[in-house]
């Protein structure tokens, strides 16, 4: 008699945000082997980039990869594009461009617990955390003028500037959200539902996050301390308070807690972005046409992107190659889930925070 | 425990999160990026506008007369505002205003 059978989990499943197929195959209730297939939502954008817009267009292009770390995208093209062209922006640039940045980790964060709680069973948390989380969202849409996708970085610089009413508005809702985000890590420590049960679930060890090349949240919960933010001075991180945040197992109760640091770090940064802003132009000019090539690392939400350019004087560039976090943390993925419970699957998938349109582009 | 038992009692009279949408408006920040207006007197048919749109929301289409005529989808622009940054007079000839497009 067979021994396993096979269960799958997508294209579309209640568990799921995104498109992407599991097959699971089981024993009893634990899962030994997986399969996977991301490319439910191809769309063809790196062809676009090269084929149909314009260099200067192509950052409007990209921040349509992933409605949630849209900015991210945008920012790692343009700075590639500007080391092409050879751009220097100022510290207020650099400054108002990790201020988003930070506002999008925040949010982005906060929607992966919120959905950990809710794929956990505990609806009422996600709905709570959902309510939280529009401070973030209300900061961003204040400041560029657009709810999800903020166009705000621009070749050169950036669009808007950052009015005293917009810095009065980010001011009290970031310290609001301390509070709430402290309230959040009691909650994820000590209820049962959402952190206790979910000690030592779908945990990756410090070893195997090397091995299977694991990043952003998911590496810093096993301890390793993989941050692009800490390895390169593309943005003055270091400036503005950035600190490493580790956990130690690697499990799901680990991974929350170190989003949730990661919250109260993002505030701590964008406090002190706003309170050390200087006067400035957001705007550097700049002429000629890009020749040569880039490579680009970026820490987004969910690990580190990436972003090949290569531009040969014309308008139109020649490659745009990303490569997205999700798509770097798929073996890392498989092996957690080798060995777990079925019955955690989602709540072990909702833990990782993948974004399939990004990986599928 | 018996926090968790007081807080899910506070919140049975706490205010909704939620607006009470259509009857409450929902608040637009200033500077909200709406529809992209434009006017043919000021402007100078330079086609910036035209050439720096990614989604080819504005397109010039070719008349009897001299100039082009100015055309406008709503529907294709992502209100990205880089038409209105590159037009030569802007806020004259081209500007963003904080208005919304019509639902059909
Ligand atoms: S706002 Fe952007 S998309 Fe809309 S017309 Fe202007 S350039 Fe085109
Ligand atoms: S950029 Fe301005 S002036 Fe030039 S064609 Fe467009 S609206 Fe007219």
């Amino acid at each position: 008699m067979k021994k396993t059978i096979t269960i799958p989990l997508g294209s579309q499943h209640i568990s799921l945000l995104e498109p992407v197929r599991f097959n699971f195959s089981c024993e009893n209730e634990k899962i030994t082997d997986v399969d996977y297939n991301v490319g439910f939502v191809h769309r063809g954008i790196e062809k676009a980039c090269t084929e149909k817009f314009e260099y200067k267009q192509v950052g409007y292009v990209v921040a349509r990869v992933c409605g949630l770390c849209a900015i991210t995208h945008t920012m790692a093209y343009t700075l590639g594009i500007e080391h092409i062209l050879n751009i220097k922006t100022n510290k207020k640039i650099d400054y108002l461009r990790i201020l988003m940045l930070e506002l999008d980790r925040i949010h982005s964060h906060l929607l992966c617990l919120a959905h950990t709680a809710e794929n956990s069973g505990f609806e009422g948390m996600f709905m709570k955390i959902m309510g939280d989380r529009e401070l973030v969202m209300d900061i961003q849409e204040a400041i560029s003028g657009n709810r999800v996708q903020f166009d705000f970085v621009c070749i050169g610089g950036v669009n808007r500037d950052i009015s005293t009413e917009c810095e009065k508005l980010a001011f009290t809702n970031l310290a609001l959200l301390d509070k709430k985000v402290d309230d959040l890590i009691g909650k994820f420590t000590s209820n049962w539902s959402t952190a206790l049960k979910y000690k030592n679930i779908g945990a990756l060890s410090y070893d195997d996050a090397f091995n299977f090349n694991a990043l952003g949240p998911l590496a810093r919960a096993a301890g390793a301390a993989i941050d692009v933010r800490a390895e390169s001075s593309i943005l003055p991180y270091k400036e503005v308070g950035y600190k490493m945040i580790l956990g130690q197992n690697g499990d799901i109760y680990d991974r929350n807690l170190v989003r949730l640091k990661e919250i109260k770090n993002s505030i701590l940064m964008c406090q002190n972005i706003l309170s050390g802003l200087t006067e400035g132009e957001i705007l550097v000019k700049f002429k000629g046409k890009p020749n040569g090539e880039s490579f680009t690392r970026l820490e987004a939400p969910r690990g580190e992107i990436f972003y090949y350019l290569n531009a040969n004087g014309t308008n139109m560039l020649q490659r745009v190659r990303i490569k997205t976090p999700t798509f770097s943390q798929i073996p890392g993925m498989v092996e957690i889930f080798k060995g777990s419970d079925y019955a955690d699957a989602p709540a072990i998938l909702a833990s990782f925070d993948p974004c399939m349109s990004c990986t599928a582009k | 425990m018996i926090k968790s038992i007081i807080e899910s009692f506070s919140n049975l009279f706490a205010k909704s999160e939620t607006i009470n949408y259509p009857y409450e408006q929902i608040a637009k920040f200033k500077n909200y990026r709406g529809l992209i207006e434009y006017s043919a007197d000021e402007c100078i048919f330079c086609y910036k506008c035209e050439k720096v749109c990614p989604p080819d929301a504005i397109v010039f289409k070719p008349t009897k007369e001299k100039n082009r005529l100015y055309e406008y989808n709503p529907n294709l622009c992502i209100y990205c505002g880089e038409c209105v940054r590159n037009c030569p007079k802007e806020d004259l000839a081209l500007w963003q205003s904080e208005k919304k497009p019509k639902i059909i």
